[in-house]
């Protein structure tokens, strides 16, 4: 399975790799992503199975990022992870497509509901 | 300013901060019926010495503050200071009141708008910071000042508090952008609990 995390922050990419590895012990291959811009070029070279992405990140917000991976592949598979609970960006970020809305800080658990359900 | 923190530490605050940060936006948002874009905070820790200078390259002089100081107290002991200019206190306070059909009749309607911004603010953010330091913090009511820009950084005496934590924010409710500085001010032990919190919630993450 391969996986791209992408998220401005450090120790949010690393939470995001320790439920990861927590929840998948066969392993899996990933890349990281540290602002929107990155998040999409990398998907367009690497074509990840499932990607995670923050949505408040510096030179292209994870919205942006979002609706240009999802113009590149219909089909694919993005999660947001974000601190913002707010019901007006839950409904903005699933008009853009997005799969699944996950709450900042995320668990094994979730993470591992969620691509059970996805992939 | 030189930062005190080491890069994985900081960045640990300011994740910390952000979620602090989208928990305060959801409830101001849901109070107001509005929504909000979430800005990650930019986040400084510094020693006192210095912070003069900081706040007066963020503030003007021709302008005039609201200055909301808040108590917190227990092993996590300290205060935030919230500052925010004229212009946007009035589009907060614009902001809260249109919520209830009302419009502000005068500078109480101001004050109180901002203490229950800043309450909201700084029970988000300290609240986190105790939520992983498994300890309860006591919170006093905040007090809402005015002062001009020639005295804001003069406003107070940092001489009890040992680090300081400067929290640049931006929220952006119904396209109105409102700045506003938060600082909190912690004492040498409560900076300790702050650098043991911060490492648990790294080493939480190391696989």
């Amino acid at each position: 399975m391969k996986i791209l995390i992408a998220d401005d922050s450090k120790i949010a990419r690393k939470g995001v790799l320790k439920s990861l590895s927590t929840a998948f012990t066969d392993g899996f291959d990933y890349r990281e992503a540290s602002n929107g811009a990155e998040a999409v070029e990398i998907y367009s070279e690497y074509r990840p199975d499932i990607v995670f992405m923050d949505l408040t990140m510096p030179e292209k917000s994870g919205m942006e990022a979002l609706e240009e991976i999802k113009s590149v592949n219909p089909s694919a598979k993005v999660v947001i992870i974000t601190a913002d609970i707010q019901k007006k960006t839950t409904e903005m970020v699933a008009e853009l497509g997005a799969d699944e809305i996950l709450n900042k800080p995320v668990t094994a658990e979730k993470i591992s509901q969620i691509i059970s359900k996805l992939v | 300013m030189i930062n005190v923190l080491n890069e994985d530490r900081k960045d640990a605050l300011t994740e910390i901060m952000n979620i602090s940060y989208g928990m305060a936006t959801a409830i101001i948002s849901d109070s107001i019926e509005a929504h909000a874009n979430l800005h990650v905070p930019k986040i400084h820790v510094v020693g006192t010495e210095g912070l003069e200078n900081y706040v007066n390259s963020k503030t003007s002089k021709t302008k005039n503050y609201y200055v909301s100081v808040q108590v917190f107290i227990n092993k996590l002991d300290g205060e935030s200071i919230f500052i925010i200019d004229n212009e946007s206190a009035g589009k907060v306070a614009d902001i809260f009141m249109s919520d209830n059909d009302e419009t502000i009749e005068d500078e109480e309607d101001i004050i109180s708008s901002i203490h229950e911004l800043s309450n909201i603010l700084t029970s988000a953010c300290v609240g986190k910071i105790a939520e992983l330091l498994e300890l309860e913090v006591f919170f006093h009511p905040p007090a809402v000042d005015k002062q001009s820009g020639e005295k804001i950084a003069e406003y107070k005496n940092f001489e009890n508090f040992s680090k300081i934590i400067v929290v640049e924010t931006v929220l952006d409710f119904r396209q109105e952008e409102i700045n506003g500085l938060l600082i909190f001010l912690l004492k040498e032990s409560s900076f300790d609990h702050l650098l043991i919190a911060l490492d648990k919630y790294i080493e939480q993450y190391e696989i």
